[in-house]
């Protein structure tokens, strides 16, 4: 009973069959069955994530797609580049339009996110072009001081 | 406390606070270590219930930086914000005053006092 018992273990170690044998090349075949098939499985996985991504209808909601990083609209972001002066500030306001926009995509959907972006930018536009133009109203009339004395 | 703030604030216009910047002020303060500018929009939107941008809030933050009422420092660049760095902004000691001297004065109109 005791050496039946042992001998029919189940964690005793199995034996790797040796090279040129019949059971070789049989394991060999088997292992590379295996990894067609977890190829073929991955590569649907892949091709649906593709197609769902280029789907007609746009997707509006849910986690953002790890195919497509985010991006805000990029003339919006041009626009916004020409009325900041100061490129410390340029990029904090981008960065911190940036984070909001993926959080407002993940919610709400691309279109939203790109309805959203351009308000922000047409209503930012005019306090920060007021102030870009204070400033260089004064910078022009201390340039004619300077050049006058 | 009324007295400190009436020293400190009166007869200096540099030292007034409009009702936009109280209330960023207000927000900053009470966001501590986390009032950068994105937090800081969105509280100052659901608090006022209306639409901020974000340029009006960056402006008014300028505006209290110059006067002294707040200080900023660069944080750490996020994948998230296409690595741009944060900017963090604190109370100063003149902003804390400067919101005391607000409210005592908002309590005295409310009260019916008479300012002179």
């Amino acid at each position: 009973m005791s050496k039946d018992f042992i001998r029919n273990a189940p964690n005793r170690a199995e034996r790797a069959p040796r090279p040129g044998t019949r059971k070789y090349r049989a394991r060999i075949a088997e292992v590379n069955q295996q990894a067609r098939r977890n190829a073929v499985k991955n590569l649907d996985e892949f091709e649906s994530a593709l197609a769902k991504r280029y789907a007609k209808r746009p997707r509006r909601a849910g986690a953002p797609s790890p195919l497509r990083p985010v991006a805000p609209p990029a003339r919006a972001k041009k626009l916004l580049l020409l009325i900041l002066t100061r490129e410390e500030r340029a990029t904090n306001i981008i960065g911190d339009l940036t984070e909001e926009y993926a959080e407002i995509e993940a919610e709400y959907g691309i279109q939203f996110a790109n309805f959203w972006y351009w308000k922000q930018v047409a209503a930012s536009a005019c306090p920060l072009l007021k102030k870009a133009l204070r400033w260089g109203f004064l910078a022009s009339i201390w340039g004619w001081i300077h050049r006058l004395i | 406390m009324k007295e400190i703030g009436r020293e400190a604030i009166m007869g200096e216009k540099r030292d007034s606070l409009g009702s936009f910047e109280e209330i960023i002020l207000r927000i900053v303060l009470g966001l501590g270590e986390e009032a950068y500018g994105v937090r800081i929009r969105q509280t100052a939107e659901q608090a006022m219930e209306k639409s901020v941008a974000i340029g009006a809030v960056y402006t008014t933050l300028d505006r209290l930086e110059r006067k002294g009422f707040v200080s900023s420092w660069q944080g750490e660049a996020t994948p998230e914000r296409g690595g741009r760095a944060k900017r963090y902004f604190r109370v100063e000691s003149p902003g804390i005053r400067a919101l005391n001297y607000a409210e005592e004065t908002r309590r005295r109109v409310s009260e019916g006092l008479a300012l002179a």
